[in-house]
């Protein structure tokens, strides 16, 4: 993978909000990964228009024998812009490829996880986004 | 300014409290409702559409030297919807300055205030608002 999430400031009383959620043991997740929201309480790497499952709070490693993850619900990450469009300050985001954000359409709007972008950004850059305000 | 949020309850971390650049020159009465802008930064709000970025926490007098302010992201706040009526439980967004409108379709793609917790009279009396809880 690349293009992780980096975190600026993780915020709420437990600092980044974490919980854990499931994952497949076999899976690798870097730390900082965009993971989607499947079914039964689980995640998997974020990899197209997928619902957000949170930010992996540490690395897994594939087959280490863990079968949950702990994961980031709240804070200020850099996220990816994908190569889609440019966002403004104050847009509301949400996941559309590997670690990659986009600005919300109305249908993105509906999904869980809407990330409100803190700075503009061009196609393919960083850029300081908050997570789980729900603003 | 007029019709600042006046705090009825913080909720979380003590309302959330998120760190925004702000201008030195910006006067900034506690409680007004601010608009970001680019980069991670915070102006009063001013018109319709304008995205959320928070409640000023502190009053901020202008070019007091000082150019961050923290802003409440979480809590119930009284909040004005100024000469437009406006009932309970809708999504709230920025209207004007201190001013808020239920949202249309449209006003959901950008960051919004949150929910009202009860009517709202045309005649510019405050109501409560629930911020920043991702419903």
């Amino acid at each position: 993978m690349a293009n992780e999430a980096v975190i600026i400031e993780l915020l709420g009383i437990v600092p980044g909000r974490p919980f854990r959620q499931g994952v497949a043991d076999a899976t690798a997740v870097p730390k900082g990964t965009i993971m989607e929201q499947a079914d039964d309480r689980k995640v998997t790497v974020s990899n197209g228009d997928d619902s957000f499952g949170g930010i992996a709070a540490h690395e897994k490693v594939a087959n280490d024998g863990s079968e949950s993850l702990t994961v980031y619900s709240h804070g200020i990450f850099d996220l990816k812009n994908a190569n889609l469009a440019t966002f403004q300050a104050g847009d509301h985001l949400d996941v559309n490829g590997a670690n990659l954000v986009t600005i919300s359409d109305a249908a993105g709007v509906l999904k869980p996880g809407r990330f409100v972008a803190l700075e503009n950004a061009e196609k393919l850059t960083f850029a300081a986004c908050l997570v789980g305000s729900g603003l | 300014m007029a019709s600042e949020a006046v705090i009825i309850e913080l909720l979380g971390n003590a309302g959330n409290p998120v760190r925004f650049t702000v201008a030195d020159g910006t006067a900034v009465p506690k409680g007004t409702i601010m608009k970001i802008t680019d980069p991670r930064s915070a102006v009063p709000s001013a018109a319709n559409g304008d995205p959320f970025a928070g409640i000023a926490s502190t009053e901020k007098v202008a070019s007091d030297g000082s150019t961050t302010l923290a802003l409440y992201t979480c809590g119930i706040f009284d909040m004005s919807a100024g000469d437009a009526e406006s009932n309970d439980g809708l999504r709230m967004h920025i209207f004007g300055a201190n001013i808020l409108e239920e949202c249309d379709a449209a006003d959901l793609l950008v960051s919004t205030v949150g929910i009202s917790l009860e009517n709202m009279p045309s005649s510019g009396a405050l109501g409560a608002v629930l911020v920043g809880c991702g419903w």
